[in-house]
């Protein structure tokens, strides 16, 4: 039960923050969308564990516990790569920015 | 008389940069050096001793300056580029010689090989011997010092060898690529004297090149 008032805690703690992101124009309306349904399920999960019961069985998991640990690995390893091309596409127009102002003061001379 | 230019990317280099510049001017038909973001005088000492200076606002790495440098000399119409390190560690007198080699021998490509090994530390002569196994292995270029930065090109090759690295592996995968395309390449060999043992390259540096080889071996 304490687990459970946790995740309920953790989940709409994450959804009044996902809505004050979109209200600050940090969160398109997409990002929203995506973030409301996942923190939605979370709560969802936490509150009905047994609801997931047909899935933990279709996968041969024994608890609810293993299937969102393997979904959290799975979202972590997904955000991670995210990062990573975001990352790299961020550094390499920033080394273009950096090479064409040099450029630039080529035209200057 | 090919249009020949010197590009020499520079970082941090106040000290040296000027006599390299001043001993190579004569030498070449022109001097750019790329000013990769340093905190010291770099820039002003390379503009006062008569070199074309660029500079990148922000420190990027020897991959990206070399890149700058050479777009910059094929805006200027070069023929033939020159590339060396801003520490001096390079003679600029024997450029003259070393462009001949490439003319001479109708080369595409020249490496040097640099001489005055005892100054250069065990463990540095052992990465040394350990990248060029590997790249003999794995791209067919026999050379025996493919970390030195003096390099004579002519540029036509430079889509052939173009690099997007922007730190030291980005000459690295410059030198590959003349294995890998076929270009016709030579080795020309020039003294050396290692001013500062504690800049470029280090340990971590030859590993994860070492690894990137066998990813470049798929990729390039």
């Amino acid at each position: 039960m304490a687990v459970q008032l946790l995740g309920l805690v953790v989940g709409l703690a994450a959804i009044h923050l996902t809505y004050l992101y979109y209200r600050r124009a940090q969160f398109t309306k997409r990002e929203l969308v995506f973030w409301l349904i996942l923190w939605l399920a979370f709560v969802f999960i936490a509150l009905f564990p047994k609801s997931v019961s047909p899935v933990i069985g279709y996968l041969g998991l024994n608890r609810t516990m293993d299937l969102i640990m393997i979904v959290a690995f799975v979202i972590l390893f997904g955000l991670t790569f995210h990062n990573y091309i975001i990352n790299r596409q961020q550094q390499r127009k920033l080394e273009r920015l950096i090479r064409d102002l040099a450029l630039q003061q080529l035209d200057k001379k | 008389m090919n249009k020949t230019i010197l590009v020499i990317p520079a970082y941090n280099e106040a000290e040296r940069i000027a006599t390299v510049i001043s001993q190579a001017l004569a030498l070449v038909d022109q001097v750019i050096v790329i000013d990769d973001g340093s905190i010291d005088e770099t820039f002003v000492k390379a503009q006062a001793a008569g070199a074309l200076t660029l500079r990148h606002r922000i420190n990027l790495g020897k991959g990206a300056a070399l890149k700058t440098g050479c777009e910059a000399a094929r805006r200027l119409g070069a023929e033939i580029i020159v590339t060396i390190d801003a520490d001096g560690q390079h003679p600029p007198e024997f450029i003259p010689q070393v462009v001949e080699f490439l003319k001479n021998n109708n080369l595409d490509f020249v490496f040097t090989i640099r001489r005055g090994g005892d100054q250069m530390s065990l463990i540095r002569r052992l990465g040394r011997y350990v990248l060029n196994f590997q790249a003999r292995k794995l791209f067919n270029l026999n050379l025996q010092d493919m970390w030195c930065g003096f390099r004579v090109f002519r540029m036509e090759c430079l889509p052939k060898i173009d690099w997007n690295k922007s730190d030291y592996s980005g000459e690295i995968q410059m030198a590959l690529k003349v294995g890998k395309n076929g270009l016709r390449y030579g080795e020309y060999v020039i003294p050396t004297i290692y001013n500062d043992n504690f800049k470029g390259v280090h340990i971590l540096h030859g590993l994860k090149l070492l690894a990137q080889m066998f990813v470049w071996r798929i990729i390039l």
